[in-house]
């Protein structure tokens, strides 16, 4: 299928941008396929590289469509998809946050990642 | 000890546990991760349980858990390293529960254990569905409490032990793109397995036997090697799920069915008795068999039926997940092949913990070969890294403890610039860098994980490995002499770490394929279509690989490890 996606860009320290990349996909693809079929043709487009792939490390949580969710559990459903980075956590390059950072803060409020 | 610094490299299970040791001792450790803590290695994807022996309960005492290993690790895993994984499991499972960890438990308050296959008694401790997620939390929120410093996205290269015992540590930070040397008095490798050899396998991205080369290349050696446990029903379709597991325990028991792409019963062709009593070993022969004969779906797979067996599967969290990306057991024939599931090779010890030929290394989890054999028992994985993390940090104290004085000087412990000839692989990596035309990176590990699915997995023969060793042979002149890296200024290089990753992949797919190749019998995980069966002259025998590349080398040894026999080249 079809898939046109618009990625939140931003080089550290710099200003963000909106990027669009028409890509197909297979039927069946996750966030997390789309991103590496992107990045085979945009090798710079950073983003989670390790994740569990079992949706339960959230290391892959991105906004997808503005809902924080995780790209290895989320279907490419529709033609249309719009991906940025979780707000909150320091931001490393584009859809890349500190993840670690992440869950030093959250533990010390004595909660997980979810 | 003021000052002796250790890094560890890995933050699963294994890593994470040796970490808080150190740290508790009043040493100074960094913890080094080519990811992300928390979402990098094996450890957090391991869905079920924690199998230990308790001392005192008569019905699981550690001399029964002791006899199942050594029945299911088929006279080939280390005795020694059976009795350490007998005798602490239980204390360090208690130490979880110290740090908190949230076990299940009944009302009263004990322990819930299930019984899993192989096990003689009910010693399967776990947290519910997700019990590797709940032991890397626990661990993990342990060491930031503790203040242990992390690198994250750094990957060790190569290691270097000088005459004075000082180990410099070639190291690249893949996101600026640069490499230096760090150095330490001592090291700790829990860098996982290598299932990721593997078009398919079960394990998350980045399993690719880093500790396991970096030891060949050091002067170390790995045993063990031609073991690589495989899952017998592997998802290949659709691609969301690709290398997802499902549950092999009770699916052909409660009268699921296993069809050939025409819709045919299979099993009965290629393997004695019935699919429903049907071990691991034999159904992942069956299906490679099936798939390798032209009966394999489009996907490479065979179908498994389960729609006529009520409730399966649990109703975890995994289920839910899988039902999230389409997959439904209950409304779908599915589509499974055997993938890569664990490592049971890997860098040899003397134990439990040093590293012959490497002073100051210590190896703690999958990257560590011989306390499985020839096959590993399910819930074996988690408790092996949380044992074993303890005994290599301890085993690194009293290292320390033996020197008189720390060789590294407290300005030693900045950063230097690597040196010319330091590490091969950077070297190697330099030059791709240079390149203007070439082959990318992406296609060569393509290219071996090919190779290693089709000659290397479940179904091997003398001249499929003959062919295996050749191309990859081949794929390692390549990337030496035809990879090509192209640069962008900036952050973000995971062209950098993924060829760092193919020379590790080519150095333990080439020690794979040799230990296979003479190991003429079937036995456990490892089986020859050419040798069917179990040949006794092999009992108790390892074949243990030193040297890399060009230079590899693989001995026969028997279990006094007196007799080495050079057997390949």
């Amino acid at each position: 299928m079809k898939v046109s996606c618009q990625i939140r860009r931003q080089e550290p320290g710099g200003n963000p941008w909106w990027e669009r990349h028409e890509v197909e996909i297979r039927e069946g693809s996750t966030v997390m396929d789309l991103l590496h079929a992107i990045a085979g043709r945009d090798p710079g487009l950073a983003f989670p590289p390790h994740h569990c792939k079992m949706g339960i490390c959230s290391a892959c949580s991105l906004l997808i469509d503005g809902r924080q969710r995780l790209a290895c559990r989320t279907l490419v459903s529709a033609p249309d998809i719009r991906l940025e980075p979780i707000p909150g956590p320091p931001l490393i390059k584009d859809l890349l946050v500190d993840f670690l950072a992440w869950q030093e803060k959250l533990l010390t409020l004595g909660k997980e990642p979810e | 000890m003021a000052g002796r610094s250790v890094i560890v490299l890995g933050t699963g299970g294994a890593g994470l546990r040796a970490a808080l040791e150190l740290y508790r001792a009043g040493i100074v450790v960094r913890v080094v991760s080519k990811g992300a803590p928390g979402a990098s290695g094996a450890t957090p994807s391991a869905i079920f349980s924690y199998c230990c022996a308790v001392p005192g309960d008569p019905a699981n005492p550690s001399g029964l858990f002791r006899d199942d290993l050594l029945r299911s690790g088929l006279t080939v895993n280390d005795p020694h390293l059976v009795e350490w994984m007998c005798r602490d499991g239980y204390p360090r499972l208690q130490d979880l529960v110290q740090l908190g960890m949230p076990w299940s438990r009944s009302a009263e308050g004990d322990f819930d254990r299930a019984n899993l296959p192989g096990h003689s008694a009910t010693r399967a401790f776990h947290a519910g569905w997700r019990t590797g997620k709940a032991l890397s939390t626990t661990l993990l929120k342990a060491c930031l409490r503790a203040g242990i410093p992390f690198s994250q996205y750094h990957f060790a290269l190569d290691v270097k032990i000088d005459e004075e015992g000082k180990i410099g540590l070639v190291m690249l930070d893949w996101l600026t793109g640069e490499a230096a040397v760090w150095e330490c008095d001592a090291l700790i490798l829990a860098t996982g397995g290598a299932s990721a050899i593997y078009r398919l396998h079960t394990n998350p991205p980045g399993q690719t036997g880093d500790g396991m080369a970096m030891a060949l290349r050091a002067g170390g050696e790995a045993v063990d090697m031609e073991f690589m446990q495989m899952y017998p029903t592997v998802l290949v379709h659709p691609p969301a799920v690709y290398g997802m597991e499902i549950a092999t325990g009770r699916l052909f028991s409660a009268g699921a069915r296993l069809l050939n792409r025409h819709g045919e019963d299979f099993y009965h062709r290629w393997e004695q008795g019935m699919v429903g009593q049907a071990t691991r070993d034999s159904l992942a022969r069956a299906i490679a068999r099936e798939i390798a004969t032209g009966g394999g779906t489009e996907a490479g797979g065979v179908y498994v039926d389960a729609r006529n067996v009520p409730a399966l599967m649990e109703q975890s969290r995994y289920v839910k997940f899988l039902q999230d990306l389409g997959v439904d057991l209950s409304r779908d024939m599915q589509q499974v092949a055997p993938g890569a599931h664990y490592s049971l090779g890997g860098v040899k010890v003397h134990p439990p913990a040093a590293c012959p030929g490497m002073p100051g290394v210590f190896v703690a989890g999958e990257v560590m070969g011989g306390v499985h054999g020839a096959n590993r028992l399910a819930g074996n994985a988690l408790p092996e890294t949380q044992v074993f993390g303890a005994l290599a940090a301890r085993e690194s104290i009293e290292y320390l403890r033996s020197k008189p004085s720390s060789p590294v000087q407290p300005g030693d412990t900045r950063p230097r610039p690597v040196e010319q000839g330091e590490s091969q692989v950077w070297g190697s990596i330099c030059l791709a860098r240079t390149r203007p035309s070439g082959r990318p990176v992406e296609e060569l590990e393509l290219d071996l994980r090919e190779v290693m699915q089709q000659y290397g997995a479940t179904i091997r023969t003398g001249p499929g490995l003959e062919e295996a060793l050749a191309r990859v042979e081949k794929l390692r002149r390549a990337f030496r002499e035809q990879m090509m890296l192209p640069g962008r200024p900036g952050v973000w290089h995971p062209e950098l770490l993924k060829a760092a990753e193919l020379a590790n992949m080519l150095e333990v797919a080439q020690a794979l394929l040799a230990c296979a190749l003479v190991r003429t019998e079937s036995r456990g995980a490892h089986f020859r279509d050419d040798f069917p069966d179990r040949d006794e002259r092999f009992d108790g025998h390892n074949f243990v690989v030193r040297g890399h590349g060009e230079k590899m080398r693989v001995f026969r040894c028997d279990r006094t490890g007196k007799e080495k026999v050079e057997v390949w080249p």
